[in-house]
Order: C-alpha cells, then structure tokens, then sequence
C-alpha cells in the first residue's frame, strides 16, 4: 500500500491517504473524503478519438494542432492539471496566441482584484490549526473541502496547547455540511449582502454610531457582541470561499473582510484564509503568474502575454480536465478535450485525448490552497497513458511543422 | 576547442589585471594553454574586450513565492510585456512582463544579457521549497541556488527552548538543507517571525520571544553554529532583526558581536544602517557599520543598494512588513504568517529622489561600499528587488567607479542628503579589478562555488566580454559576448540560446534520528507530511530543470 499520498481532488491537498492499486486502478483504503474515495479509481485506459474515430494519441494531437492552426481565437480552457500541464499550456499559448483560462477563473479574479485594492493579512492551513481561537467563517461551510473540518478545525491539541475555538458563522444557511454542526450562527443573512453586514461590523468595530436598530431585522446589539468576540480573539482567522459569493458584491464583500481583518489585527492577531483552489486552481494562479505575470484568465497577443479583458467567444477550445470526470467545455464551441479516462463531460467532444491523472497515475505537484505550500503527487496506479504536458507538447511540436504567426 | 584572442582579462583569483591575453575553452570549461600544436576549432577575437568571469548574483529574490504574489499585486509592473521571438539556434525566447518583478523566463534573459551567469534565491521557506526550484527551472541560461529559511519555524524554536544539544540542531539544519535542496540557510529577523504571531510587534536583540523565552541572539548564536559545524560553504546568511527602523544600528552592531567570532554573512545591511540623528530623525550610521566590518574578518556584507524608482519590498520579516504597510505605493501590500515555519510580506515601493529618506538610504548604500575596506567581504546587491530591481547594476557599477558621475547624481538628489552624508567626501573610485571582485570572485568564493566566479584552468566557462567604455553604465548594460558553459549565448547584447543552468545545492549528511522527529512532528501537528518537504532530483529534471548539482559540503565540530 502507497501510504501519505497527496489527494489532487481539491484544492486541502490532504497528503495523509492510503492509498492501494487493484487490477491498475487506485482505492482509498485509508483517510480521504467521499470525493477522494470516487475520483481515485479511474480507468487505466481509454480510446483517443478524432471525430468519433478512434486513434493514437498522437495522431490526435496532430489533428488538434491543425485545428488549432486554423482557429482564429482558440483557447486553452479547464486548465484542470498539475504545473507542468499548466506550463505546458503556456509554451502551447505563446505559440498559437491563444486565452488560457481556468475553471475557477473567476473566484480567482475576484479575490485577486478584492487583495489589489488595499491590505490583505492572511495565514496557512497549519497555523489555523495550532493557533486559531477563534474562526469566522464568512458566507461558507467550507463545504468544497470536505476534510476541512477534520484537518484544521477539530484537531484542538496543538503546538501551544489546547485550543478552544470559538467557530463563528455569518451569512448564508442555507448550505449545510454535517461536519460543521458545531458553528455558531451569528447573523444569518443571505451571502449577497455580506459585504454589507461586514462593513456594519466594521463601523461597530471603530465605534460609530448608527441611527437603526436593526438590519435586516437583526438588531444591531448583534453586531456587536459579534465584534467583542472577533474583538478578543488572539489569533483568529477569517473563512471565505470566493466561489459561494457572487459577482459584482463578492468583490466588495472579500475588501470588506480583508478591511476587517486588518483593522482588528492592529490589537490582536488575525488573518485570512481564502478557500478555493480546487482542480488546480492554486497552481494554475502560481504557475501563470511566474511565467506570464498574472493568473488565468489570460490570453497572448503576438507571443506577449495580456490580461485577458472581456469574453471573447472562442472558436476552438482544448479543454483540459485531469481531475474532474463531468467538468463540460463551453457548448457549441468545437473542443479538443484532454481528460481522465472516464470523462463524460460531453457526448462527442471534436477530439477527446484520454490523459493520466496527476496523483494517481502520474507523479506532479500541485500547490495548495493557501499559495504556499508545493506538494508532490504520487502515482500508485500508472497509467500507460500520456500527461497533459506530453500531449500539449505534441500539439505544440505539430504547430511548429506549420507556420506559426509567432514566428514573425 | 574555442580560442578568445586579445581578452583584456580581470581575474582577482589568479591576479589578471587586464592584460590582454587568449583564454581556451574545451568542453565547456577553461583550459590553460594547449600549446601551438593544439587543435583549435574556433577563434573569436574579442579586440581588447575587459574580460571577467560571469557574474554572480549573491542575493537576488527571482525564485520564491513572496516574489510571485508581488507580480500579482502589482499589475502596473506587468502592463508592458515582451513578445516570444525564434533565435538563431532555432529554440526561442519566451514572451513575458514586469520591470521590477520581473517573469522568470524573462528574469534568466535579462541576467544573461547583462553578463551574470547566476542568481540565488536567498529566502525560500520549506513548504515553498518545490514551486521555488520549479520557478528557478523556468529562469533559463543562469545557473542558480537557493538558501533555506530557518530559525522562526515552530520545531526549531522548540528545539532551542528546550536546550538541544548543538548536534541535534545541526541535524535539523542538515535535514533541511538537503531535502530542500537548498545550497545556504538564512535567518530572518530571528524569532521575529514567529513572535509577531504572538501579537509581538518588535523583538530585539536581547528580548524574549513571547511563548518560547529564547531571544534572537540564542537563536542566531544556535544557527551560526549549526553552519558552521556542517560545513556549509556560506555563512549563515543572516537579515537581522529591526529592519528599517530608524536607530536599528545599535541592534546590527550587536548582531555582529553576537556571532562571537563565527562566520556569518550580513545581507541588505543598508536597510540595517540607520541612526536616529538629526531634525527628521533618521541618519547614516554607514560609517559605523563599516568600520565593524572593517574590524572583523569573519563577516561579509551585501549591501542592498537603493535605486530610484518603483519596484516592490518582498521579504519573509511579517513583522517589519506589516509596520512598513502605510509606506505601500501603489497601495496593495499583503503579508502572511506561514505554515508554523516563517511568513512573507510584500510592500510595493517607489523610491523617489526628492524625498529625504529614500535619497538618504541610496547614499547609505553607496558609503557602505565606499567605505568597507576589504572587496571580498562585500558583494553588490539591490536586495532585487527590494532596493531595486538587478537592472540598475550597470548604473550602479558607474556610481562607485566614477566619483564625478556619484557627485552630480548627489547634486540632484533631495538637497538636504549632502549635508546629511559623507559621501561627497569618499574619493574612492572602484577599480575594475574591485568590480570584479565584489560581483564575481567573492560571492562564488562565500558560497563555495570553486569552479566559478574566476577564468582559471577547470572554471567553468561562465565568462563576459564589455568593450572598454568610461561610461561604465553603458559598457556594463550590454557586454559584446557572454559565454555560458563555454558556448556563446549573447552578442552584442542579443540572446543567441538559451540553455538550462544547474542548480546548485548541498546533501549534508544528518543523522536518521532526526529524519524520524521530524516526520513525527509534521504528521503530528502540521498539514502537511515532512517527506513531502523533499524535492526529488528526477522531479525538477521531469519539471524542464536540471537534477541539482553537488557541492561538497564536510561536517566537522
């Protein structure tokens, strides 16, 4: 058995997993999640196919660097893969003058424009653990990681001690995790006027005065019992997931929380914990921002890298998707899909590529969540099947047969 | 076998003083001369070029995540991009973005084409060790390293509280070092780090760390040592603690006594060098810092010269980045407390010329190399890209030759500087051979490099050709060829090829006992598994990198 792997399937990383090969396909057998239990085993092979025809895949690959040759703004989309499959999907960019953009891009983007606007304080996985007293999740469960709870929230023995924590929800109830029974709900609101309901905090916080008695119907004494407790936290850390916010108010609500967190941090301790990352959103972000100066989304203009501004509807998409077997390119746009074995994203993808699972059957790395830590992955069921690097590689190398406009 | 004809050679290490001579390179080293019967398949005649060893960036930020989360915050630096353009050997020169932050394909180019043939990343934490070496893989041309940071992580600070035995401390350093890949450790603010996540907001020299009660000076004493017996090459290479802070000279001062006569390399000592005189508060304490190195052979300094302009403050001390918050421009700063082993902090900066402080730091600087005597123990750094980005060197190699130049520059700036600073007064004029030795042959020789930093038989042939030029700025901008590893990668200032550099690291031996605690701690209070620390050799070179080169590295004490 493959003891302390690294789980791939979201963006906590868990590097704690048992993890056994039978008949070539991977199983959970100790620690991990429900998701972590599903995604594991995948398929050791599966057919390469151009236009329902099947083939070798590097027959494919050459087919989609004519496609993408032809295609006058091509992207290179999902970007669900390990770093060297992102860089690989920068090399195959630069070359072809295409968008690169991730699943995530989005929750990215949001939180990248909320930290551009001012101070942000922010801490890891493990110091949460140790240190956190006091935790206020903003908006989120924390249901997209499922072991969340289990790592970094009930562990109360740490390296300074026993540690009380008090668990603070504000926002939205309506989700609920199993996991997280232990929070305390303190303002329930829905997640659009979170950015509101902190700002209010805030405003108690400084000692402003406010004409209302209540918000939404909750009274304002409220507010500022919750302001005493973030108040005398000494080291409390804020939640969010940016993905259970939406646009255009999620911004404003990761500013405000941001704003919050350093205005009580000039007494005691706190930072932030943004959640995300999943499908290798972490290190798409990490491996863009060194080889291309920002995350996805992004595009190149004549071989230079651009911040990729408004939606452009592509004509061709390669659709990279290692980790999530359902993850579906945009429709009607012709798509050159590279996947786990068993992906079912689309019914008839223009070519679909079978790729190995980074973490299961091919070793790579992944950054977590919190941008810091680079973990390996290992591969405890290889694959005979190539990685999304080798096959954008391919595909690359067939452009460079072609007259690349790069070149000029 | 190359032949390099009427090479006006500076080498410190064999006392070349610039006169011409031919160099020969077989099999991408120097090798002495074959004699008239040799076979010589190539001639190249550098017409009375000024010729060094490559240069050797002994401290320069272009690997580890702190300078990632600068190029995301600072979105102005990376508007002007550069396109992807084919050379002449067919591979290409990938497209890019950022002048103070440079992208890192981009980072190895603009090295190469100004004559440095290696970089060190001087800050990477372990849990970052991965994504730096990957990032170092994708700085192309440039041969690289990095130092790993310890001393404000949780095991060590336990360790120490609890009264490890010096050999046990030397175990963890080991440990780290080599499962990190790392080729040097560093210490930031030690204990600092870790106390401002106590709600400490300063720690000096001499004070108790809130939870732990050991002080900066154990903490530093307890590293040095641990160096020093593994038989690290480098010193430990030590960013004291008060950064920045007006007075902080006192603090510097007493950190060189606390090293007791034990090596240890001081870094960006500029921002260590204020005093606290005069009306606004804030002077030049230059002069004393350098007479303390002057005095004590077992130090060596970088300065982290300041130059005008905008660029961004990246560096693991949280505790002064967080104070130095309200000085961010543009106005984004972050900082983060990591992984109970360090923390990083970014602070976008504009120096500007018109403004007291800053034009006082640029002449701090600029006394501290004037001043300390020996050039071996002082090496030329911008803290890149703390006191600016690596791009000013050749401006800022002009200031210290050319003293006429440094005085009108001082004319300009802010007009209370000259009054402020003695610097109107140093005569001394840096010599090429100084040049060479403060940008080349000393750092290679602090770190151990024996094979670089110098053209002697067996060198590695990293070497620059500058035409002669009394604009020194001009002649260091844009040297006529950079030999890397014996093949010509740059002419005339235009990148040719560009091949992947070594990465350079140390695999001290430790004793397995240490193996285990560590892995016990990590799996029992951390997120992640300690063996997950490690950086495979195989991984970097599937990666695009090289699998790490060597260095010897013999533990004794």
């Amino acid at each position: 058995m493959n003891q302390a792997l690294t789980c791939p399937f979201c963006g906590l990383l868990c590097d704690d997993l048992g993890v056994e090969s039978r008949a070539g396909r991977a199983e959970v057998t100790a620690a991990g999640c429900a998701r972590a239990r599903a995604l594991f085993p995948v398929p050791p092979q599966a057919q390469a196919r151009i236009d329902g025809q099947a083939a070798d895949w590097r027959a494919a690959a050459q087919a989609a660097a004519e496609r993408l040759a032809a295609a006058r703004r091509p992207s290179i989309a999902g970007l669900g893969c390990d770093l060297a499959g992102v860089r690989a999907a920068l090399m195959l960019a630069e070359r072809c003058d295409a968008r690169v953009e991730h699943r995530h891009g989005a929750a990215l983007a949001q939180e990248l424009r909320a930290a551009r606007r001012g101070g942000s304080l922010r801490t890891t996985l493990s110091e949460l653990r140790n240190r956190a007293d006091c935790v206020l999740f903003a908006g989120t469960r924390a249901a997209a990681h499922p072991r969340f709870f289990e790592r970094c929230i009930e562990p109360r023995e740490g390296l300074f001690g026993a540690r009380q924590r008090r668990l603070i929800l504000i926002g939205d109830a309506a989700q609920t995790a199993p996991e997280s029974a232990a929070l305390e709900h303190a303002l329930a609101f829905p997640n659009a006027h979170l950015a509101e309901a902190v700002q209010l905090l805030r405003a108690r916080l400084a000692g402003r005065r406010l004409d209302a008695r209540h918000w939404h119907g909750i009274p304002i004494e409220r507010f500022d019992a919750l302001a005493a407790v973030l108040r005398a936290a000494h080291y409390g850390v804020a939640v969010w997931d940016a993905a259970e916010l939406e646009p255009p108010h999620a911004e404003l609500a990761l500013r405000a929380l941001y704003d919050l967190v350093a205005e009580l941090n000039r007494d005691t301790r706190w930072a932030a914990l943004p959640l995300g990352g999943n499908d290798g959103a972490a290190g798409a972000a990490a491996v863009c921002t060194w080889l291309a100066g920002r995350p996805p989304p992004l595009r190149y203009v004549h071989g230079a890298p651009q911040d990729a501004l408004g939606a452009d509807a592509p004509d061709l998409v390669i659709w990279i998707s290692a980790f999530d077997p359902q993850a579906a390119p945009p429709p009607e746009v012709p798509a050159v899909v590279l996947a786990r074995a068993d992906w079912r994203g689309s019914a008839a993808p223009a070519i679909f590529i079978p790729v190995a699972v980074p973490g299961v059957q091919r070793a790579g790395a992944l950054v977590r969540l919190d941008e810091v830590p680079c973990l390996p992955l290992a591969a405890p069921a290889p694959a005979d099947l190539p990685g999304v690097a080798d096959v954008l590689d391919a595909v690359r190398a067939g452009l460079a047969g072609r007259s690349a406009h790069a070149a000029a | 076998m190359l032949r390099l004809d009427r090479a006006r050679v500076y080498d410190p290490v064999q006392g070349w003083r610039g006169q011409s001579r031919s160099l020969f390179i077989e099999n991408g080293r120097m090798v002495a001369d074959p004699g008239p019967q040799a076979t010589v398949e190539r001639v190249i005649d550098l017409e009375d070029a000024v010729v060094m060893a490559g240069g050797i960036d002994i401290h320069s930020h272009i690997g580890s995540g702190k300078v990632n989360l600068a190029r995301s915050l600072m979105p102005h630096d990376h508007a002007r991009t550069e396109r992807a353009t084919a050379l002449e050997n067919g591979a290409w020169r990938h497209g890019g973005s950022g002048q103070a932050t440079p992208t890192s394909w981009i980072a190895g180019y603009r090295y190469a084409e100004m004559g440095y043939t290696a970089a060190f990343e001087p800050a990477m934490l372990p849990v970052n060790a991965r994504a730096t070496h990957y990032t170092l893989a994708d700085t192309p041309v440039i041969d690289k390293g990095a130092y790993v940071l310890l001393g404000n992580d949780d095991l060590f600070l336990r360790l120490l509280a609890r009264g490890a035995e010096p050999q046990r401390l030397a175990d963890y350093v080991a440990w780290m070092l080599a499962r990190t890949r790392s080729l040097a450790v560093k210490v930031v603010n030690p204990g600092g780090i870790s106390a401002f996540k106590f709600n400490q907001r300063a720690l000096d020299l001499d004070q108790a760390h809130a939870y732990y009660g050991v002080t900066p000076r154990q903490v530093l004493r307890a590293l040095a040592r641990a160096v020093h017996d593994l038989g690290v090459p480098h010193p430990l290479h030590v960013h004291t603690s008060n950064l920045g802070v007006p007075g902080n000279v006192a603090t510097t001062l007493a950190t060189m006594e606390a090293a007791e006569g034990l090596p240890l390399h001081l870094t960006h000592v500029q921002f260590h060098s204020y005093g606290k005189e005069g009306p606004r508060g804030f002077s030049s304490a230059a002069e004393a810092i350098a007479e303390a190195v002057n005095r004590q052979p077992n130090l060596s300094i970088d300065v982290g010269q300041v130059m005008f302009g905008q660029t961004a403050t990246a560096s693991g001390d949280t505790m002064a980045q967080y104070a130095n918050r309200r000085h961010a421009h543009p106005h984004a700063w972050t900082c983060i407390d990591i992984e109970c082993e360090a923390g990083c902090g970014v602070v976008p900066f504009r120096y500007r010329d018109r403004n007291f402080v800053h034009a006082l730091q640029w002449a701090i600087g600029l006394e501290l190399f004037l001043r300390v005597r020996d050039p071996w123990r002082i090496f030329l750094t911008t803290d890149h890209p703390n006191g600016a980005p690596y791009t000013v060197y050749p401006q800022l190699m002009r200031l210290l030759m050319d003293r006429g130049y440094r005085n009108r520059m001082l004319d300009a700036v802010h007009p209370e500087v000259a009054a402020h600073s003695a610097l109107r007064g140093l005569d001394r004029e840096y010599t090429l051979e100084e040049i060479a030795i403060v940008t080349r042959a000393g750092p290679a020789r602090s770190l151990g490099l024996r094979d670089r930093g110098h053209l002697a038989p067996g060198a590695v042939a990293d070497l620059v050709a500058y035409r002669d030029d009394p604009d020194r700025d001009a002649m260091f901008a844009r040297p006529s060829h950079v030999f890397k590893d014996g093949e010509l990668i740059v002419k005339d200032g235009r990148l040719l090829a560009a091949p992947q550099g070594a990465t350079l690291a140390l695999e001290p031996e430790f004793d397995a006992a240490v193996e285990a605690q560590i892995s016990e701690h990590y799996a029992h209070y951390l997120s992640l598994r300690a063996e997950h620390l490690a950086v495979g050799a195989q991984e970097l070179a599937d990666y695009g990198g090289r699998a790490p080169l060597i260095l010897p590295c013999t533990r004794h004490g």
